[in-house]
């Protein structure tokens, strides 16, 4: 299995010291730690949202700190999804038009409006929001927009999908469907880096990283370990082992 | 996607896209209007010129007139391709009766003419070359109005009535500012009037193509030919007859750039408000990858289809407003047959403006790029981090600037609507200060008459001083060795003084002041030597100051003594009384006495005369002046309803949570109305300061086009002090009311749902 994302010796601000790890090609990995540990901040580093002061981040073979703004930009349209805890949309557009906006910034020539729209709905049906496709934001549940910006994350076909804090907003019901259909795409063969501090999320990826004061202080693969209680409590075990 | 995303944006945000629709459009009609105007002033005034054959060159001429010597210096002068001597009767005014309105208290010079043989003729209302029959008259255009004359009425002239069979357009005599009338008669009723009138020539050339015209009267002077009257050029006919309506043209054309500054101001804050508000959403956008161009075209699609709303919404308003503006300037001069320039002039210039309000849109947008992902999604606002208590808040400044802009606005077509009718407004257009002026011209033995004046005036008990003002033509050799002929006016310059941009008026021998116009021409300033020389006598003058003069095309010189009195052109009288009101019974008593003398002279109270001459120019400004008002307060109204709405929106929470602790309605709109008491006076104040001073540079900018320098507004105070600070407080009072209605929508527990 080819690494898809490298980070080498990633400092920022003094709240990331030194950050290295990589992530495979297909795996879907957590970053947990205590409020202020930097998760937050490394997934805003390691998706070029943010520069780091110094290090690399190399994501499909393209080290991405030395890049422009702009071209930083276009990297994450083409090549990154993304999903936010405030479940972040344009609030004049539908559902359907939120999720098809970042194919339609892509540059024309790519797909016609009728094959993103094809698209848009396939990834709805997928999330059973189908029948929400023209409603305004304001009009549905916490858990179906969010499923939504799942939709909009996936829209362009990302190699790896980001996701920071994706159930913090969630009610626990919402939250677990929110997580099966993480777990669905990851499936699919989608990489996943998922920052969150709820360990029964966490338990769903198969490597957690544990960042205590901006340096990764634990690593657990939970490959091979049956899904499950049994997996949470390996992850819990684990976690008050690091002091959680 | 694009047309959803601009029709969901507008839908979702209707306040804030109405006001920027309004001030797009706002500002699109006002230009759109100006260039209506001025383009139908300048097509229409070119098309009469052209129709009419307006000559080049006008020399009017009382007493003999020699035809041979003026048939050769045409014939010889290659730059001549036609000529004419033209007769005009100049009539008493008071032998004239049009449909029982009387002529005497007429500041013109009103006489009858025949139709010209080549060229400069008279126009019907059609534009088209007017026959006229025995027994009828026409009757020049601009009196219909002010007469209230229709077709068929009567008009006497001493003991003959004539028909009036229509109305004139005199391409030459057609404005106000002329200060001559020609009336149109048969040939047959004008040989039967003769002996009611003095005869005048109006000495008339059409040039070559491309010819100095200049140059040319240059030629007609040193060839010693009739020049006992003043001479006239194209280009002053030209400008004396675009003068009266640009004026009010370029009171709007101020009004429209301060609506664009407002319209700026204002639509930069909506935006901001929308870009503070949508922090998350630009944040999230970046976040993304949506490069930050694209973003700024979300954004910058919205205002664009706005944009071209207002456009075609301004250009509408002001193709249905030019006509009621422009009915004046049709009646003058006749409306344009072909109305595309105007049409595509009033598109450009809308384009222009919507292009400057969207570039101040980009500049604007540019902010979404400081504007940080990561800040947005962690819910810092950087630009936050720095904030101090300040005195007003970026609404409140805005509000203050507005209210400021609103009243310079006002407050400058008032000031200049008070300068130009105020009586001290005369010593800008080469008038001295006095209360009447008495004018010896164009009549046979100027000086003896002017003699005689002098001793009557110097006899008259009721006259409290008088001074007498003799022009000579004269011929003046620049330090560069070239030469020009100039009309000088030599006496006391101190007594009715006229204004002075630069130095002083002459009082000593060899010195000699000039018209700003003609300084300008000559290229002289104060300090500056040159030769005068009057029939082959040449003596050193130094220029001694520089004064306003906008009449007469304002190409004029003063001294106080001249070493040759030469042969006089004219004389002028400036006259004040011991009881200024009894100006009326003064003047028809003059008239009298200078008729038993013999003295063929015109005395006329100077107010009168500025009323007369400027009195269309000073109803326009007034009309523009009230347009300027009710658009002021309306932006105002506008401005600090929305900013106040705006304000109560962001304050939500706030004002829910004073609701929860007990604050009622009441106490939350007094806290409003004590934060907006600051910004209201410092606009009013703003406004006041700048409306006197700034605008009276600008307008004085405006007026030294015309001649007219070291321009001194004559505030009004009862508009600046009084009645306009007034309607501000009211409107933005009302403003503010409406603006927190909204209060009394918020419930007290909404801060405790957390609901913004």
């Amino acid at each position: 299995m080819s690494e898809l994302l490298i980070v080498k010796n990633l400092c920022k601000d003094g709240i990331l010291k030194d950050i290295s790890f990589a992530i495979n090609d297909g795996e879907m990995v957590a970053v947990m730690g205590p409020s202020g540990s930097g998760k937050s901040t490394l997934l805003y580093q390691v998706s070029g949202m943010d520069r780091a002061d110094s290090g690399e981040v190399w994501i499909s073979g393209t080290e991405i700190c030395s890049l422009s703004e702009d071209d930083r930009a276009r990297l994450r349209l083409e090549q990154m999804g993304f999903v936010f805890q405030q479940m972040n949309m344009l609030k004049n557009l539908n559902l359907t038009d939120n999720i098809m906006l970042p194919a339609c910034r892509l540059k024309k020539g790519k797909s016609s409006g009728k094959e993103i729209e094809h698209r848009a709905r396939m990834l709805m049906r997928k999330m059973e929001i189908e029948e929400l496709a023209q409603r305004k934001i304001t009009e549905v549940s916490g858990g179906q927009l969010q499923r939504a910006c799942i939709c909009r994350s996936m829209i362009n076909q990302p190699k790896i999908l980001f996701a920071d804090e994706p159930t913090g907003a969630l009610n626990q019901s919402a939250a677990q469907e929110v997580m099966e259909e993480f777990t669905r795409l990851n499936r699919e063969g989608t990489t996943i880096l998922i920052v969150t501090h709820d360990s029964r999320v966490a338990a769903r990826c198969s490597r957690i990283l544990y960042l205590l004061d901006g340096r990764i202080k634990g690593k657990l693969s939970l490959a091979g370990t049956p899904e499950g209680r049994g997996r949470e409590e390996k992850v819990n075990r684990w976690l008050v082992g690091l002091g959680w | 996607m694009k047309k959803r995303i601009i029709w969901n944006d507008i839908k979702g945000n209707r306040l804030l896209a109405a006001t920027t629709w309004l001030f797009m459009a706002i500002s699109a009609f006002m230009f759109a209007l100006t260039c209506f105007l001025f383009v139908s002033l300048m097509t229409s005034v070119d098309m009469l010129m052209e129709k009419a054959q307006t000559p080049d060159f006008l020399q009017m001429h009382a007493g003999e007139v020699s035809e041979t010597e003026l048939v050769r210096f045409a014939e010889e002068n290659e730059q001549v391709r036609d000529y004419q001597i033209l007769n005009f009767l100049n009539l008493e005014n008071s032998s004239m009766t049009l449909d029982g309105y009387s002529l005497t208290d007429s500041t013109q010079d009103n006489g009858v003419c025949v139709q010209s043989g080549n060229f400069d003729y008279l126009l019907d209302l059609e534009n088209e070359i007017i026959k006229v029959s025995d027994g009828e008259i026409y009757v020049p255009v601009c009196y219909r109005q002010e007469y209230d004359l229709t077709i068929g009425e009567n008009m006497q002239v001493g003991k003959d009535n004539f028909k009036i069979a229509g109305f004139l357009r005199d391409s030459q005599m057609n404005s106000m500012t002329a200060s001559s009338k020609r009336f149109l008669v048969s040939s047959s009723d004008y040989e039967k009037m003769k002996a009611a009138g003095s005869e005048e020539y109006l000495i008339e050339f059409l040039l070559q193509e491309g010819a100095d015209i200049n140059a040319f009267a240059m030629e007609y002077t040193d060839a010693g030919l009739p020049s006992n009257g003043p001479a006239i050029t194209k280009p002053l006919i030209r400008m004396m007859n675009a003068l009266s309506d640009g004026l009010m043209i370029l009171v709007i054309l101020l009004v429209s750039v301060v609506l664009l500054l407002i319209s700026m101001l204002c639509i930069r804050f909506t935006l901001l408000t929308q870009l503070e508000a949508g922090r998350k959403e630009v944040g999230m956008l970046k976040a993304i990858g949506i490069s930050r161009g694209d973003i700024r075209q979300l954004y910058y699609l919205k205002f664009l289809a706005l944009s071209r709303l207002g456009a075609v919404t301004g250009l509408l308003l002001a193709f249905l407003a030019k006509g009621t503006l422009s009915a004046y300037i049709q009646e003058l001069y006749g409306v344009s047959e072909n109305g595309l320039p105007e049409l595509l002039a009033a598109f450009v210039c809308v384009a222009l403006t919507e292009g400057v309000l969207l570039l101040s849109v980009k500049r604007t947008l540019k902010r979404t790029e400081k504007m940080s992902a990561v800040a947005a999604l962690t819910g810092q606002h950087g630009e936050q981090k720095n904030e101090k208590r300040q005195l007003f808040s970026p609404q409140h400044l805005i509000v203050a600037l507005v209210i400021a802009l609103g009243i310079f606005m006002m407050i400058l077509p008032q000031n200049l609507l008070s300068t130009i009718s105020s009586p001290q407004f005369v010593t800008y257009m080469g008038i001295g200060d006095g209360e009447i002026r008495l004018d010896i011209r164009q009549t046979e033995d100027i000086a003896g008459k002017t003699e005689q004046v002098e001793k009557l005036l110097a006899g008259d008990e009721q006259v409290a001083d008088f001074v007498t003002l003799r022009t000579t033509s004269c011929r003046v050799v620049l330090p560069d060795g070239s030469h020009s002929s100039l009309q000088v006016e030599q006496g006391s310059h101190t007594v009715f003084p006229v204004t002075y941009a630069e130095g002083e008026s002459p009082k000593r021998e060899n010195e000699i002041a000039f018209s700003y116009l003609c300084a300008d021409e000559l290229g002289l300033s104060v300090g500056d030597e040159l030769l005068l020389s009057i029939d082959e006598n040449t003596q050193e003058y130094t220029v001694c100051g520089i004064y306003s003069d906008i009449t007469n095309g304002g190409k004029t010189a003063k001294a106080a003594y001249l070493h040759d009195d030469g042969s006089l052109m004219w004389s002028v009288f400036y006259i004040s009384l011991k009881d200024g009101t009894v100006k009326d019974q003064w003047l028809s008593g003059y008239a009298k006495i200078l008729s038993d003398n013999g003295i063929s002279a015109k005395a006329v109270d100077i107010q009168e005369y500025v009323a007369d001459t400027y009195g269309q120019t000073i109803r326009q400004i007034r009309i523009a002046a009230w347009v300027a008002v009710v658009a002021a307060a309306l932006v105002m109204f506008v401005v600090v309803t929305l900013f106040t709405r705006l304000l109560v929106a962001k304050d939500r929470c706030d004002i829910s949570l004073r609701k929860a602790i007990g604050f009622t309605g009441g106490d939350i709109k007094k806290l409003y109305f004590r934060g907006y008491l600051p910004v209201l006076l410092a606009g009013i104040l703003a406004g006041i300061l700048s409306g006197n001073l700034l605008g009276e540079k600008l307008a004085g900018l405006l007026l030294k086009t015309l001649g007219a320098t070291g321009f001194r507004f004559l505030i009004d105070y009862k508009a600046v002090c009084g009645w306009i600070p007034v309607i501000t407080v009211i409107t933005v009072f009302c403003a503010i009311l409406l603006g927190l209605l909204e209060i009394k929508n918020i419930r007290a527990y909404e801060c405790c749902m957390g609901k913004e």
